[in-house]
């Protein structure tokens, strides 16, 4: 692998993620402070799963912006690459497709990082949270860049039209992330509600974040662990093998 | 050493061939002009060398296989393509040094070759303008730029003087031949075909995904041109008065059009037959076909 040709396009992406800072950082760390600024007011008293309400919020928020992250980084710069063509340039370098999915899911990583500092700072003025698990804050950070990273590449090869990357964000990944048990404790749930939420992916990631940060945990870990494992390596192995044989990016 | 060599190239869309099972290659060091009329297959091939299509058959890079071998392929090509794709995210300066970071190149390098294409383009004045920003002209002039930023052994040139204006072209085609002197291969595309007959060593006319004729320009011109002999006389000539099967004769008010093989070697005798019919030859004028119009004949068959 040519390291220079990765590291260039990290630094594109990089890059990209500055000159759109307006777009890209401040609006997740925005709503994160409105949410934050809310919840700390009206529900600042209750406790959830063990941990005061604003508390048991925070990796939530983070998680959010993590998986909204690292999908808008990769779908919507490898969308824009096909937009503008500009993805035949990289094609016509000698980089390997092993290494332009990499240089991606870094690139979304990355995002996802200075997004998730940007947040942990915002929250900062309401609570110091405590660090539970550093090992489960890293697992499900590093698999949730990767795997809605991966979904975003996936979904940046198959679109036609910015509409159609506004479609899953809407009717797919906002209904997922709110469902996932960001601003509540399933455990609130009736029992076949909380058996539905078992099926959504992302309450795995929320949950597992949350118990990395806090040390509770609202379902099973081990299960979430495996889930998260298998979703995010099959869906790494997928996008790097749609790469490969160039799927809707070489006739 | 071939350049490029291209074995049995088959290229379908959906139940359409678009490239015909076409063989050719390229020497090292050559001009090479790839003309056809729009849909001839030009451009499909040229992004088959690139890796930007699947094709059946085989596409060798100075012995390198630009499928199984594709990463040390495509450090020897340059490719400025049809179509603008420049990244809207960066200025003139960062396009180029970012191509050449794709390419691997050494941060040293790249900026010693950045600064020499900026310099070599025209393009140091515009450094910090972003790429949207730019002129038809000055996009076209850093397309070409960042084809050559990592010094590549062969320059494939997909229309580069579209949207060049005629001094910006003449620039092109002076920059062009020193490149080409300087040893690197290219092939170009060009519906300018005055441009492929001044830069052109060796030309390739291809129609329908086929190629029709493919030699030394000196060859095609000697093979396939046609003369045209033209005569200005003070009264028109009679109709039947030359008759040769195989030349065409052209009559027009006062002059007369002759225009097939060997009209040198025929000249003394269409002359001689138009003064003894008594009609006085006021202008003789005899020239080769350009390849404009050998093109023409060829691709529609005339």
């Amino acid at each position: 692998m040519s390291r220079t040709s990765f590291a260039y396009i990290v630094k594109r992406e990089l890059y990209r993620l500055y000159t759109t800072i307006s777009q890209s950082l401040f609006p997740p760390i925005i709503s994160s402070l409105l949410f934050l600024t809310i919840f700390n007011f009206v529900l600042k008293d209750q406790s959830t799963i063990g941990a005061p309400f604003t508390e048991f919020l925070v990796p939530g928020l983070i998680m959010m912006a993590v998986i909204n992250s690292s999908f808008t980084s990769t779908s919507f710069s490898l969308f824009l690459s096909k937009w503008t063509k500009q993805i035949q340039l990289i094609l016509t370098t000698p980089t390997s497709y092993l290494e332009l999915v990499s240089a991606y899911l870094v690139g979304a990583t990355l995002r996802s990082l200075i997004v998730s500092i940007g947040i942990f700072l915002v929250t900062l003025i309401f609570v110091v949270p405590s660090i539970a698990h550093v090992w489960a804050l890293l697992y499900y950070f590093l698999l949730a860049c990767m795997l809605f990273g991966s979904i975003g590449i996936i979904l940046a090869l198959k679109a036609e039209t910015f509409e159609h990357l506004g479609v899953v964000t809407t009717f797919f990944l906002t209904p997922l992330t709110m469902l996932g048990g960001v601003f509540y404790s399933i455990k609130t749930l009736p029992i076949w509600f909380q058996k539905i939420t078992l099926l959504n992916p992302v309450f795995y990631f929320v949950d597992g974040f949350r118990y990395g940060l806090l040390g509770v945990t609202d379902g099973p870990l081990g299960i979430g662990m495996l889930v998260t494992f298998i979703l995010t390596t099959t869906t790494v192995a997928s996008v790097i093998y749609l790469m490969k044989i160039g799927w809707k990016i070489r006739q | 050493m071939q350049a490029i060599e291209i074995k049995n190239l088959k290229k379908s869309y959906q139940n359409e061939e678009a490239v015909k099972d076409i063989d050719f290659y390229i020497q090292e060091g050559d001009f090479f002009g790839f003309i056809g009329p729009n849909g001839a297959g030009k451009t499909t091939t040229i992004q088959c060398i690139m890796g930007l299509l699947k094709f059946e058959g085989s596409i060798n890079i100075f012995g390198k296989n630009n499928v199984k071998d594709y990463i040390e392929a495509r450090k020897l090509i340059g490719f400025s393509p049809q179509e603008e794709n420049l990244d809207p995210f960066l200025n003139v300066e960062q396009a180029l040094h970012y191509t050449a970071g794709y390419y691997g190149l050494k941060k040293g390098k790249i900026k010693q070759r950045v600064e020499l294409m900026l310099k070599d383009f025209g393009l140091e004045k515009h450094r910090k303008k972003n790429t949207r920003a730019l002129s038809g002209g000055m996009k076209r002039r850093l397309l070409l730029a960042r084809s050559l930023v990592h010094d590549p052994k062969i320059l494939i040139l997909d229309e580069p003087t579209a949207a060049m204006d005629v001094e910006l072209r003449q620039d092109f085609w002076k920059l062009m031949k020193r490149i080409n002197k300087e040893g690197k291969t290219i092939m170009l595309t060009s519906h300018y075909i005055e441009e492929v007959e001044q830069l052109c060593n060796t030309i390739c006319i291809v129609n329908e995904g086929k190629i029709l004729a493919m030699d030394k320009k000196e060859t095609i011109m000697k093979e396939l041109s046609n003369q045209e002999l033209k005569i200005k006389t003070n009264k028109s000539v009679p109709k039947d008065l030359i008759k040769d099967e195989s030349c065409k004769i052209i009559h027009e008010d006062n002059t007369i059009l002759v225009v097939g093989k060997d009209i040198r070697k025929k000249a003394n005798g269409i002359i001689k037959t138009i003064e003894k019919a008594g009609i006085k030859i006021e202008e003789i004028d005899i020239k080769n076909e350009s390849l404009e119009k050998v093109f023409l004949r060829i691709t529609k068959n005339e």
